[in-house]
């Protein structure tokens, strides 16, 4: 019985693929030297089948997704009126806003900056998309030094991510950015109700900081070390300065 | 700050309210009970979103269904949640892979069990005791590994490996006397 047991629960662990390699050696052995295991290999793959599909049949109701919205939007203890509430409408309004603004010119360089370069669209991508998206980053957290040691194996570019929300400007998480087909750490800051996207590419050099403005987005690029940063958002072009100001004066090494 | 929450819990929740319903589902028995359970199992997971860091989000979701289950259970069904160490000797016996070996089918029904024999089957998966209903039913359709069911469930792996060894021992026997 013991030894029947056994087989039993090996024939099961090996349909399921749980054995370990030299498990699944000696079962494959027993299946074919003996045609009974074959049998009861063969009737446990046809259940396992039946009751996969059993089990998938049970509908699940429609309604079921707008209740749990709903209780969720109830059983919210704060005013739904949240400093971030109005995030959704904002992306709403920006995507909007770059459709329309798309077809009427592309980035319109400020000054003396240069034409936005591949980098600079795919920066102000991840961005507008992180604005489209629930939430414009993938970890929360107002703790740089949380944000920072994130990227970690997610991205080769780990970014100081200092809270300036001394300054009104909070940190608020931090995400992944896809550029020039490498990920790339970028930081989410907050003024008031903007997002601003910090994102950090290797540097390629030669280009020189500036700015760039697309609708009522502005990028603004410097470099620092062997790393360039570009900041991405629609405060407006002197509140950003001063953000970037801010931010390089709270990263620079002191040395 | 309740907007992060509410953003986080539809990217790691609403996603997989389907398959928490049928987890729900084949605990409860029925479709009223299961959205009771997954009403409440939404708002566990909405309280605790912001202590959930890195990880298995869809284990993480589960393991909330399935103790909401559990407690839903407790509180409606105490009889129903038997644990394998105090299973009554008549389901011990039933659930036993030695009683049935000797009997096991001969007939090669074994590769396809038939379509209309579906009904049979669900009624089986439903007589079984909760402990192997939920390993059938984290295995089978929820897909997971018999590490990710030992931490779903709570118990360790071998548990894990002898509950779905035996609860499929017990439905093949099942479906053989039926089929008779």
């Amino acid at each position: 019985m013991t030894g029947d047991d056994e087989t039993l629960l090996l024939l099961s662990a090996y349909a399921d693929g749980e054995l370990s390699p030299g498990e699944v050696l000696a079962m494959e052995r027993r299946l074919a030297a003996e045609p009974d295991l074959r049998a009861r290999a063969a009737r446990l793959r046809g259940l396992s089948g039946a009751v996969r599909a059993t089990l998938a049949e049970v509908p699940a109701p429609e309604t079921l997704r707008g209740r749990i919205v709903r209780q969720i939007g109830f059983a919210d203890p704060e005013p739904r009126r949240s400093r971030l509430g109005a995030w959704p409408a904002l992306a709403a309004t920006l995507v909007a806003g770059i459709a329309i603004g798309a077809s009427l010119g592309g980035i319109v360089p400020l000054g003396t900056a240069e034409a936005p370069s591949p980098v600079g669209e795919a920066v102000l991508a991840g961005h507008l998309r992180g604005l489209a998206a629930p939430q414009p980053f993938d970890i929360a957290s107002a703790d740089g030094h949380v944000v920072k040691p994130w990227f970690n194996g997610r991205t080769t570019i780990a970014p100081d991510a200092p809270d300036l929300s001394d300054r009104g400007y909070p940190l608020v998480g931090g995400r992944i950015d896809i550029v020039d087909g490498q990920p790339v750490p970028t930081l989410v800051y907050r003024h008031d109700r903007h997002v601003i996207s910090v994102t950090v590419v290797p540097a390629t050099g030669g280009a020189q900081a500036g700015e760039a403005r697309r609708d009522g987005t502005f990028l603004e690029r410097w470099e620092a070390g062997d790393l360039t940063y570009w900041a991405v958002s629609d405060l407006n072009a002197r509140d950003l300065r001063g953000f970037v100001e801010l931010y390089r004066a709270r990263t620079a090494r002191p040395r | 700050m309740t907007t992060l929450a509410r953003a986080r819990f539809s990217q790691l929740v609403l996603p997989r309210l389907d398959e928490g319903y049928r987890l729900a589902h084949w605990l409860t028995g029925n479709a009223t009970d299961a959205e009771d359970v997954m009403q409440e199992a939404c708002l566990r997971a909405y309280r605790a979103i912001e202590t959930f860091a890195e990880g298995n989000a869809r284990a993480w979701f589960l393991t909330i269904v399935r103790n909401t289950g559990y407690s839903w259970l407790q509180r409606h069904r105490p009889r129903a949640v038997i644990f394998a160490e105090d299973l009554a000797p008549e389901a011990r016996a039933a659930l036993d892979a030695g009683s049935g070996l000797a009997e096991a089918p001969e007939t090669p029904e074994a590769t396809l069990i038939a379509r209309d024999e579906a009904g049979r089957l669900g009624r089986a998966i439903a007589a079984l005791p909760v402990p192997f209903r939920e390993a059938l039913v984290l295995r089978e359709y929820h897909g997971l590994g018999y590490r990710e069911i030992a931490e779903v469930t709570g118990v360790p792996i071998g548990t894990v490996m002898s509950r779905l060894a035996r609860a499929r021992q017990h439905l093949l026997e099942r479906l053989a006397k039926d089929g008779r």
